[in-house]
């Protein structure tokens, strides 16, 4: 496994030699060396501990990791999860900016204020306003009873179905705000220009608005992916604990279990493989060059 | 409502204080040149960190006990909220910032090498015998089924094996989720499936678990303990599994709760004393005060959590008793779980309870 | 409808703007559930309201623990997002500085890492420093510190988003005018990632703002905040305090929302009148031959 620890030397010995033209020696001392450093102390330090903590044993953590029950399959599950869940908000997320943009004043304002309420209200209580609409006798049940529609119990609460719209609700505008902050910056004459040489929508949205919106796009979608790795709560209350999330089970070795080590360990295993599987997706789809 | 509410303003008026002057001896120092405040002639100074789960049993300890203790001794209680992971360390003799922590008996039992002992006139007599010398602060609460009165207008099930029989008693069941809260789960299914209650351990956790997968699509699960109060009200759970304290909250919020006391499980809780806690001399004294069989009165009143003091059931009315877990009436009928069985297989319970639950 | 985009999306516009509002339900009817049960007279947390009142709000109002816990929220969480910022637009700008593709690579994948590492295993992690390192005991550095670093990521993934529009013929051009790093900085990058920098100072804020577990293990006793004291608010029982306050919070972001379009239409109007009084001066070059 290897750890950012040994990551950044390598970054560095390579960095000075071949620099982009117009680049100099200080500048880029001066511009990276401050969040290097940052990293080297707030997250090297407690990493290093972490790390010490899982070897406690002589590596046996890791084995007694893989031993869990629970663990390989929640793991896979997260995963599984994370890549739902980032695929509907970048879809949604794009439309939403996109139609904030495309807005009348009015409506614009009602969907930022919708984005930011959700935003400042915290991540448990909103779990919580979804166990009350979900329940069996939530709200949606006496919702749909004032129109007399309900005459059995709503059966959502806790099943996979009424997790997901609670997770895409809650990364949402991690989605929406890089896409609305690449759409405001447009260029407008490009689009003009589009226009008037009587490009039609769809190729002037897939020849000059997408490519410009793009980069954002990814970058809030990496963003939903490895946020979404640490779902812990939401899908527990809303989908039951068939849908235990990796975060879960750290979480029990770490607090209810007293094995420390073993929740280091798995936490290794995942920040570990939350790299590797981005470094591969980096290769494959070269993310990297279009947001970068 | 009102003695609450009367309750809960005292309890703030306590904090706020605790803060005021927690941040002036902040401004002064290091904790250890904290000012006494007004010390009423005791040899005690400086501060307890007080480490529990918050909410109003804590504001009820802060009213019966703390407040007191302050203007007594002038040391200040400070309440912080538990953190699992922290006091877990410091049962294996690590350091940390707890002065005293809430632990279960489990944790108790299995880690006294690194706990202090009280003297024995502190220890409270209702505990279990090999308990007494680690407990501060210590009260009883049950593992019971409860559910709303109009649930069940006929009476409602009476016996675990009627908690698993959804034909008698049909809906759905709110049964602890959070990954490794096992609480009685076992027990229970086994005493469902006809094991007798002296035969419990050591635990069969397969059969108990085919015992759960009966009944598996009747529950709906919480994660924190108060989310019962939720699925009762609603009506989206009719009966439940949870501490009795839950059942405490519905009754102070008015609503008529019946709790099933036969075959509960009488569960001993309490504070545990680490050997590093930073001001024991302090400590000492705040557990002989806890122990005091007239403000653990006050406590049980406020709470109805069990007193750990056989001398408190002199001190509260008969319909305060009724509805304690260990009070003398239930007796005959409550259960006592192997402490030291379930504390030496923790791990190996909470292992199987997490996978039974991610299925 | 008046906007570019809006035009260029022709009767495409629609099923976006249908498919926003749905997505729009999902974040304001769980919101709107929750400000419901926040008026409740009864004492749980419970949909529909029983009755209509503001005691919990009145709780929350007079309360002075709340109040501290909320100044004290506002204030760390301000400190971390500064030191986030800053640190993570420098981190986004220094990495366009890097040749290798590998090294660039690396530093991007360290810099999303404490996004991707369970704040349970770092809380724990920084409680062992602080620990260690006695004269951290009782303040809240190693907080603020954790914060910046779990709020860090936010603001370089979504700067570095706004790096891969800027031009990139702008700065060797202005090098070839005798221009020096720290100028072209200032004059051309920084001032066309500011959107991306706000969007990413936004989401920093909120995030810390929320965060409990840090607080959990590294808060001095005695102090709370806002989330810890949400935590121990939800401990034994949900009290509507729960969502009054989480409601208050709300009304407060939306105001803040609400002044900033209203000074920008301010100052546009103003821009306006003052474009109208030389109308000759900026003709818009294509508008007119628009079909």
């Amino acid at each position: 496994m290897t750890t950012p620890g040994t990551a950044m030397p390598r970054a560095r010995g390579i960095a000075p030699v071949r620099r982009p033209p117009g680049t100099t020696a200080a500048e880029s001392r001066w511009l990276l060396w401050p969040p290097l450093v940052f990293f080297a102390l707030a997250l090297g330090f407690p990493l290093v501990t972490l790390v010490i903590q899982s070897l406690e044993g002589g590596g046996s953590a890791y084995i007694d990791a893989l031993d869990v029950p629970a663990f390989a399959g929640s793991l896979m599950r997260t995963v599984v999860m994370a890549v739902v869940v980032m695929v509907l908000t970048m879809v949604l997320g794009t439309a939403y900016g996109l139609a904030v943009v495309a807005s009348p004043a009015w409506l614009r304002f009602a969907l930022l204020a919708a984005l930011i309420l959700s935003l400042w209200t915290s991540i448990m209580v909103r779990s919580f306003g979804w166990m009350l609409l979900e329940l069996p006798r939530g709200a949606i049940y006496w919702f749909l009873g004032l129109f007399g529609l309900a005459d059995e119990p709503i059966e959502l609460y806790q099943t996979t179905l009424g997790m997901y719209p609670a997770m895409v609700a809650v990364m949402l505008p991690f989605a929406v705000l890089p896409v609305m902050s690449a759409l405001q910056s447009l260029d407008r004459e490009q689009l003009n220009a589009a226009t008037i040489f009587g490009a039609g929508p769809l190729l002037t949205f897939r020849a000059v608005t997408w490519p410009q919106i793009l980069p954002s796009v990814l970058s809030g979608g990496v963003l939903v992916f490895v946020m979404s790795l640490g779902f812990y709560v939401t899908p527990l209350l809303l989908g039951g604990p068939g849908n235990m999330t990796v975060s879960g089970v750290i979480n029990a070795q770490m607090n209810q279990a007293n094995r420390p080590d073993i929740g280091a360990a798995m936490s290794i295993l995942l920040v570990g493989g939350t790299m590797i599987v981005y470094l591969i997706a980096d290769r494959l789809f070269r993310v990297s060059e279009k947001w970068g | 409502m009102a003695g609450f509410i009367r309750v809960r303003r005292a309890a703030m008026a306590g904090i706020a204080l605790t803060l005021v002057t927690a941040l002036a001896a902040g401004c002064a120092g290091s904790d250890d040149t904290a000012s006494a405040g007004a010390s009423g002639g005791s040899d005690l100074s400086g501060e307890i960190i007080f480490a529990d789960y918050g909410g109003p049993t804590n504001e009820s300890r802060q009213a019966a006990y703390f407040d007191g203790f302050q203007d007594e001794t002038g040391v200040e209680v400070v309440s912080v909220a538990i953190e699992d992971a922290i006091y877990m360390g410091m049962l294996d003799g690590e350091d940390g910032d707890y002065d005293v922590f809430q632990s279960s008996a489990a944790e108790t039992l299995t880690h006294t090498d690194n706990l202090l002992e009280l003297p024995e006139e502190m220890r409270g007599d209702l505990l279990p015998e090999e308990l007494r010398p680690y407990v501060v602060g210590g009260f009883v609460f049950g593992i019971a089924q409860g559910w709303l009165t109009d649930t069940f207008p006929d009476g409602g099930p009476q016996t675990w094996a009627d908690f698993f029989d959804t034909e008698a008693f049909p809906g759905t069941r709110a049964w602890p989720g959070a990954p490794g809260s096992f609480d009685a789960s076992y027990e229970i299914a086994l005493l469902a499936d006809g094991v007798a209650p002296d035969d419990l351990y050591p635990l069969d956790i397969p059969r108990a678990e085919a015992k759960l997968d009966t009944i598996r699509d009747d529950l709906v699960f919480y994660q924190a303990y108060p989310e019962v109060q939720q699925l009762l009200v609603s009506g989206s759970a009719a009966i439940a599994v949870t501490v009795t304290g839950q059942y405490t909250a519905l009754m102070n919020a008015g609503e008529d709760v019946t709790i099933q006391w036969n075959e509960a499980f009488v569960v001993p809780s309490g504070f545990a004393f680490p050997a590093v806690s930073g001001n024991p001399d302090a400590v000492t004294a705040l557990a002989g005060w806890m122990n005091d069989p007239e403000r653990q009165a006050d406590f049980t009143e406020r709470t109805l959590y069990g007193p750990v003091n056989s001398e408190v059931f002199d001190h509260i009315p008969e319909d305060v008793a009724a509805n304690v877990v260990n009070s003398p009436e239930h007796e005959d009928q409550v259960l006592h779980w192997d402490n030291q069985w379930r504390g030496e297989n923790y791990e190996d319970l909470l292992t199987a309870y997490t996978a039974w639950l991610a299925g | 409808m008046s906007t570019p985009v809006g035009r260029s999306l022709g009767w495409y516009r629609v099923p976006v703007v249908v498919v926003a509002i749905l997505a729009s339900l999902l974040l304001i009817v769980p919101f709107l559930i929750l400000v419901a049960t926040s008026w409740t007279g009864g004492s749980f947390i419970l949909f529909p309201p029983e009755g209509f009142s503001l005691q919990w709000y009145t709780e929350v109002l007079t309360d002075s623990r709340w109040m501290e816990s909320f100044r004290l929220s506002l204030w760390t969480a301000t400190v971390s997002t500064a030191i986030a910022t800053v640190l993570g637009t420098l981190g986004a700008l220094g990495l366009t500085r890097v040749r290798s593709r590998l090294a660039q690579r690396w530093i991007r994948t360290l810099f999303i890492v404490p996004i991707a590492l369970p704040p349970i295993a770092y809380a724990v992690g920084l409680y062992g420093v602080n620990m260690d390192l006695g004269f951290l005991r009782g303040t809240l550095v190693t907080l603020i510190i954790g914060h910046a670093l779990v709020a860090l990521p936010y603001v370089f993934v979504i700067v570095s988003g706004g790096i891969a529009r800027i031009d990139p013929a702008l700065r060797p051009a202005a090098r070839t005018l005798g221009a020096r790093w720290p100028l072209i900085l200032w004059k051309i990058e920084l001032p066309a990632l500011v959107p991306y920098l706000l969007s990413g100072a936004l989401f920093a804020f909120v995030v810390v703002f929320d965060e409990v577990v840090l607080a959990v293990f590294l808060m001095p006793p005695g102090e709370q905040t806002l989330p810890l004291r949400m935590l121990n608010a939800s401990q034994e029982a949900f009290s509507p305090e729960l969502t009054a306050a989480s409601t208050l919070v709300s009304i407060l972001a939306i105001l803040v929302l609400a002044v900033i379009p209203l000074s920008n239409a301010v100052r546009r109007r103003r821009a306006r009148r003052a474009a109208s009084a030389r109308p000759a001066e900026r003709t818009p070059a294509l508008e007119g031959v628009t079909p």
